[in-house]
């Protein structure tokens, strides 16, 4: 686990894009492009009908030399809820960064033209000392479907600053035309400007002119919307980043030297804050016995890093905090032993250290974590690898591990650090490596319920819920700062979400919580009104008490993007429930096993005098399903919750005599 | 706190912005960042009163709390010339970690007439150290997001160490020049507080009247020099219970209005709804003067329709449907309506604009109008207090003679004015002549040129917002349920769908009925659907949609199990669990319909059905019923809401009411296999 990186990668995230270098250019009064006739009299957007509004034509001219970029859009509103694009919001960092010559007009279908004079104000967003994150914000007059809005700005930096210019070409609407210019610094000490692209389409390419300004034009580049387990949003991003190339870094590298090379850094790094032979000799011999097998020497000494506090993991503290609690930075692991506290990298390196000193092959791994982006080795971007593992050979055995994730146990990585590539490294440089994925037992919930239902269909008794794994991890990591009554409140909460609606769940009692080599273990009382519904003189019972939850997300059966299910888990349950006095079983559904591929259902369902047993299994084994396989997986859970719903028929004893 | 005034319907419009996906990430970036970059003050100490209240006791409260406040202490010091200086004290307990969320910091809201003069902020950790944040050390925002424009912002101070056994505090001065001399003392809060103070300096020759909501009236200690002090002890919190009334109907707090001496500034108190009524004419009285394109525009609307009835339906649609919402607020902007002839050039305005632009447009065609000042929530303009409380401006029509007022139900009967007709022109699905849920049976000041009056809007009678369901369904001996339903919806259930469906690019419409269906249905295929008037506001909304079910049916042995009931869920377990502190609200009154037919495979016989059901309770009635006629299952309901807001001691006959409505809604048909 890796929090810290991951903040620090999404604060460089957001200064990279917002400090975008900008020029002293500025759009001449009038000088606006002409509008063809077709696009005033455009009802729709041929290429992705329905839309609310569409950009007809975005571009975007960066000038290095000049630290400017001028915006220009052009958006076609369709329907009153697209007259929403009327209002316009520009943030931007106040003492890097100011928005000026912002122009605007409407233009209505039948061409006549409205001229933004009002007012540009500027928004405070947030400020404190030393910033101001402000907004230049304006609304532009006389916006109704049918008409055509257009806008442009100079967004203008202070040269002083570093910048990382970017072409972000995703919006959130469908953009038709855009147009994009880079124009590098033109000193004599400048250094050559590359770049790297993710998601471009075919043909779309940067283009250098002989001035050496880039210019790409792209086409119909789709709209980023928002879906339910749709992958992150930066691996749907269509971008363009440029960057300069150091000359003393070696010129065309292949993608395996530059990876070695930048292992070849990190490893120096790594091997830097290790060097305290004896501070770690001395921890380790308090850690392991000699006797011990290679793999308890690496559980003990996974053990013994998870024992320091973790830094990463706290809230953000104010420097005042910190100098209260005379927090000290770490320069070696000589310190993290002395203070015993680490940031996330520090303690993966501690674990390094402890485990080279015990004789095993180790070193840590750069990775990109999925919850973020996937990991395209291709564009040479260390920017992309922003959490890191520490990988471990023992025997014959290669072990990925995160000592860091104090809530996970041994050979359990968190999800985002599965299935996912990265860069080890050694002195001998950095390689690729593919970080397995995690089996579906390793995020197991299995639910033991013993009810009795009574003669009004209310079904009451006790139910016991084991989340073993990253199932548990996980849990634990989104409660590590909630007290006792805070947890079971929240897991509580969790399962009377599984549970049909109106149902109580109390006296919840949570066990092993502060093991995580144990499966967080809970014990409740629920009570579910109206589990037994009336049919006349009979009375229906679901299979399954637990609502399944993924199909609701799935009910639409269009899909714009892949399923991307962050971790493979499965769901076993045992239900006992009793009949009511008075009630006899008339008659209980059959077995049912479904398995399309990777993802597997199986119930079934068995009686035992006025008792009926219920046992069920749910295993997704698989992260990413293609929207052509949409159908399939939609398919299996809505065949999931048909199951889980096929009713036991109780009869009435008195009723079923008279028959 | 004073909440400072805006009226503006909360709405929330999507902007283009280059870095919205990061806009988020963002500010709590900066956040931290600004966090860790406070500056360092070198000697921390804690102010005495925080040390004393410290040790106070704990209040009664309820073990699940996790903090509560030890006091909270509010000094308001008035000035002669009008200048209202207040100083809070607050300090909390923090009793478990969650407190965090809500109490680990403070946000404190400004403008360019409350300024804060002073900020501070402390803790006191339980092994007696002090920590010390000033005014330096906060962050500032805008305080709302909606407008493109609005001047009041927050300071935010994160408390440092806010961890279970210390004390955090704050005090900070703020100094207002208000519009109204209207000010509040909200003791209560959603935790248990220890002790709460209320201490008011009056000048010589002020005078003050205060009413207390939601908690019994105290008596201030005795006062001298005309400062006046109210202490209340152990105060319990406000608990949180699903669909109760807003907050500000709820919470403890005291009222209170300044008088002053000097007759100059007499303007600024309001005593009566009258005198916030006149004062507000004053604001306005230069906003309703038409430009000559103004006038030209209500001439194109209304050109060739003699029936005044037929012209305010053409001015209520340009309006609602036309005019952008915009909000751009400042200052008095808050409340002061741009003037009509700016609205209508730049085809925008917010609720106040809106209003002014429609009433200007009426008075065109010979039509008087009145701002009404209103709130969106119910029960938040109180009766018993004359105050500027409300966040809405919406208007009443004077009706013409020989107009009728039949199809106009939110229409009253004024003595003075005649027939009212009042009109939100801001909400664009409610035509002229309904009244959107919100507002009925809701309070508002009516404005008159010349005087202020509230009244009690109407409570639209549960037949003007109906929904008629019909299906048409056959189920085969598989169990698969296919076939059509229609809906005819105007009124409320129109207003919902239409909105629904607006907000919603048309590509993405099927969603919405999508999302429907599977709120009841599972494994089902929506083959069709079509809506009806979806953008005529005036006429009946219809949905037709087409869908097959599979496995609708659940086949058991030989039997065939299937819920009448297709679609629609009228039931609901709200009241449900625990009892309730507070009333409970509807959405609005309604009278629903369903009527479905399900032709039965052949081969099947019924062997069950389930009874019928009739339940009533003073605030709504439900009646259900099964019957199989020539191999036809005919299902038919109807569910009336008639009153809106139930009041604490009725909740246990409408807990029942409901609980009866889920069971029918769930009872089965079973079918039986005629040749086994």
């Amino acid at each position: 686990m890796n929090r810290t990186q991951r903040f620090i990668s999404t604060v460089v995230f957001f200064f990279v894009v917002l400090c975008v270098s900008h020029s002293q250019r500025s759009f001449a009064g009038d000088d606006w492009l002409p509008v063809p006739a077709a696009d005033l009299a455009l009802k729709d957007n041929a290429a992705s009908p329905g839309a609310n509004a569409m950009i007809l034509y975005r571009e975007s001219d960066m000038d290095s030399e000049e630290s400017s970029v001028l915006e220009y859009v052009r958006i076609k509103i369709f329907t009153q809820e697209g007259t929403k694009q009327g209002d316009v919001e520009i943030p931007f960092l106040k003492q890097q960064t100011d928005i000026k010559d912002v122009r605007a007009r409407t233009i209505q279908p039948d061409g006549s033209i409205v001229r933004f004079d009002g007012k540009v104000f500027e928004k405070t967003i947030v400020k404190g000392t030393g910033f101001k994150y402000l907004a230049k914000t304006f609304t532009l007059p006389d916006v109704h479907p049918g008409s055509i809005i257009e806008y442009k700005y100079r967004e203008q930096s202070d040269p002083h600053y570093y910048i990382n210019e970017s072409w972000i070409v995703t919006n959130s609407l469908f953009t038709r035309d855009a147009r994009f210019s880079i124009k590098p610094e033109a000193n004599g000490n400048s250094l050559p400007l590359l770049y790297r692209q993710v998601g471009l389409p075919a043909g779309a390419i940067p283009v250098r002119q002989g001035n050496g300004t880039y210019v790409m034009d792209v086409h119909n580049i789709a709209g980023l919307e928002e879906e339910d387990y749709m992958p992150p949003e930066r691996a749907l991003q269509v971008r363009v980043d440029f960057y300069y190339k150091s000359l003393s870094d070696p010129q065309n590298e292949t993608q395996p030297q530059f990876w070695n090379r930048k292992g070849k850094q990190w490893a120096e790094e790594l091997d830097h804050f290790v060097n305290k032979k004896s501070a770690l000799e001395s921890d380790l011999s308090r850690t392991v016995a000699p006797a011990d097998s290679p793999e308890e020497k690496l559980r003990k000494i996974y053990a013994r890093v998870q024992k320091i506090r973790n830094l990463s993991m706290e809230d953000s503290k104010t420097e005042k905090e910190e100098k209260q609690e005379q927090i000290k930075p770490n320069s070696n692991v000589e310190d993290v032993f002395k203070h015993n506290y680490a940031t996330s990298r520090q303690m993966n390196y501690t674990f390094v250290g402890l485990a080279r000193t015990a004789g095993f092959s180790a070193t840590a791994v750069l990775l990109a974590p999925r919850s973020l982006n996937f990991f395209t080795p291709e564009t040479q971007d260390a920017s992309q690898l922003s959490a890191d593992i520490v990988w471990v050979h023992a025997g014959t055995q290669d072990y990925y591990l995160d000592p860091s994730a104090s809530t996970y146990p041994f050979g359990i990585l968190p999800w985002y650090e599965t299935s996912t590539r990265g860069i080890r490294f050694t002195k001998e440089g950095g390689e690729i490596v593919a970080i397995p994925a995690a089996p579906p037992s390793q995020s197991t919930i299995v639910r033991n319920s013993e009810l009795v239902l009574d003669s009004d269909g209310e079904a009451t008794g006790k139910l016991k819920v084991d989340f073993t794994g990253s199932a548990a991890a996980s849990r634990r990591e989104q409660n590590h700062s909630a007290d006792a009554a805070g947890r079971s409140k929240t897991l509580g909460d969790e399962i009377k979400g599984w549970l049909p609606s109106g149902s109580a769940v109390d006296a919840v009692a949570v066990t092993n919580w502060d093991n995580n080599q144990l499966p967080v273990h809970v014990e409740c009382t629920v009570k579910i009104s109206g589990l037994g519904t009336e049919a006349g003189r009979r009375m229906l019972v679901p299979a399954s008490v637990f609502q399944a939850r993924q199909p609701a997300s799935f009910q639409t059966e269009k899909r714009l993007y892949a399923v991307y299910i962050r971790s493979p888990y499965q769901e076993i349950d045992d239900a006992k429930l009793t009949a009511p006095d008075g009630y006899k079983i008339e008659a209980i559904p059959a077995a049912k096993q479904l398995k399309p591929g990777i993802i597997s259902y199986e119930i079934s369902v068995v009686q035992q005098t006025n008792v009926i047993e219920v046992k069920r299994l749910l295993v997704i084994d698989g992260l990413m399903f293609s929207v052509k396989n949409y159908p399939v997986l939609r398919n299996f859970f809505n065949l999931v919750k048909s199951n889980d719903e096929t009713q036991i028929v109780l009869q009435n004893a008195q009723s079923a005599k008279n028959n | 706190m004073t909440k400072l005034k805006s009226f503006c319907k909360m709405l929330n419009p999507r902007r283009i912005i280059r870095f919205a996906s990061i806009v988020i990430l963002a500010l709590a970036a900066i956040a931290a960042i600004v966090a860790r970059s406070s500056p360092r003050v070198l000697a921390d100490n804690a102010p005495d009163w925080l040390r004393v209240a410290a040790h106070e006791t704990l209040p009664d409260n309820p073990k699940d709390a996790v903090a509560v406040i030890l006091l909270d202490d509010q000094q308001t010091t008035v000035k002669d010339n009008g200048e209202i200086e207040t100083r809070y004290r607050r300090a909390y307990k923090i009793l478990r970690p969650e407190a965090r969320e809500d109490y680990g910091g403070i946000s404190i809201e400004f403008d360019s007439q409350s300024k804060i003069t002073f900020f501070r902020a402390w803790t006191i950790t339980a092994d007696g150290r002090e920590l010390e944040l000033k005014d330096k050390d906060a962050l500032e925002a805008s305080a709302t997001s909606y407008e493109v424009f609005n001047d009041i912002r927050l300071k935010h101070i994160k408390f440092s160490a806010a961890d279970p056994g210390n004390v955090v505090g704050y005090e900070y001065v703020q100094k207002r020049r208000p519009f109204m001399f209207e000010d509040d003392w909200s003791f209560q809060s959603m935790i248990p507080t220890r002790r709460a103070r209320f201490s008011l300096q009056l000048p010589l020759g002020w005078e003050f009247t205060n009413y207390w909501a939601n908690f019994p009236k105290k008596e201030p200690l005795t006062p001298t020099n005309n400062l006046y002090t109210w202490e209340i002890e152990n105060i319990p919190a406000v608990e949180v219970e699903p669909d109760m009334p807003p907050y500000l109907a709820v919470e403890g707090r005291m009222d209170i209005k300044y008088f002053p001496r000097d007759p100059n500034l007499r303007a600024k108190s309001s005593g009566t709804w009258n005198d916030i009524g006149v004062w507000y004419a004053s604001l306005t009285n230069a906003s309703r003067v038409p430009s000559s394109e103004l006038q030209q525009k209500v001439t194109e609307l209304t050109t060739g329709i003699s029936d005044p009835l037929q012209k305010m339906q053409a001015l209520a649609t340009y309006v609602q449907q036309q005019i952008r919402y915009v909000a751009i607020e400042i200052g008095i902007g808050g409340l002061q309506p741009h003037p009509a002839a700016e609205v209508f050039k730049h085809q925008y305005g917010d609720c106040k604009d809106k209003a002014t632009l429609m009433s200007t447009m009426l008075k065109q065609i010979g039509i008087d109008s009145y701002y009404v000042m209103i709130d969106t929530d119910r029960g938040i303009v109180n009766p018993e207090f004359p105050s500027l409380r409300g966040n809405h401006m919406i208007m009443a029509i004077r009706l013409p003679d020989g107009v009728s007022s039949d199809k106009l139900y939110g229409t009253i009967d004024d003595p003075k004015l005649g027939r009212l007709l009042f009109f939100d022109p801001t909400n664009p699905y409610v035509p002229l002549g309904y009244l959107p849920s919100y507002l009925q049976q809701n309070y508002g000041l009516l404005i008159t040129q010349d005087s202020g009056k509230l009244i009690l809007l109407p409570l639209l009678p549960a037949a003007t917002n109906r929904l008629l369901r019909t299906a048409t369904l056959s189920l085969s001996s598989a169990g698969t349920l296919g076939g059509e339903v229609q809906e005819l919806r105007w009124g409320g259930p129109a207003v919902q769908t239409r909105e629904q469906f607006l907000a919603t690019s048309p590509a993405e419409r099927s969603k919405v009925v999508e999302r429907f269906l599977g709120t009841f249905l599972n494994n089902f295929t929506l083959t069709g659907a079509t809506v009806g008037n979806l953008e005529k506001y005036s006429d009946t909304l219809t949905l037709d949609y087409h869908f097959t079910v599979e496995g609708y049916a659940k086949s058991a042995g030989n039997l065939l199990i299937l819920r009448p009931r297709v679609v629609g869920e009228k039931g609901s377990t709200i009241l449900a669990g625990k009892s309730r502190k507070y009333p409970i609200e509807f959405d609005g009154t309604t009278l629903q319909s369903d009527v479905f037919d399900i032709t039965l495979p052949v081969g099947y016989v019924v062997d069950d059905l389930p009874q019928p059901v009739e339940a009533h309770c003073d605030y709504a009635s439900y009646k259900s019923d099964v019957q199989v006629k020539d191999n036809v299952l005919h299902y038919k309901r109807t569910y009336e809401i008639k009153g809106v807001v139930v009041p604490t001691d009725k909740l246990p006959e409408v807990r029942d009411f409901f609980h009866q409505v889920a069971v029918a809604e769930k009872s089965s048909a079973v079918l039986r296999r005629s040749n086994p």
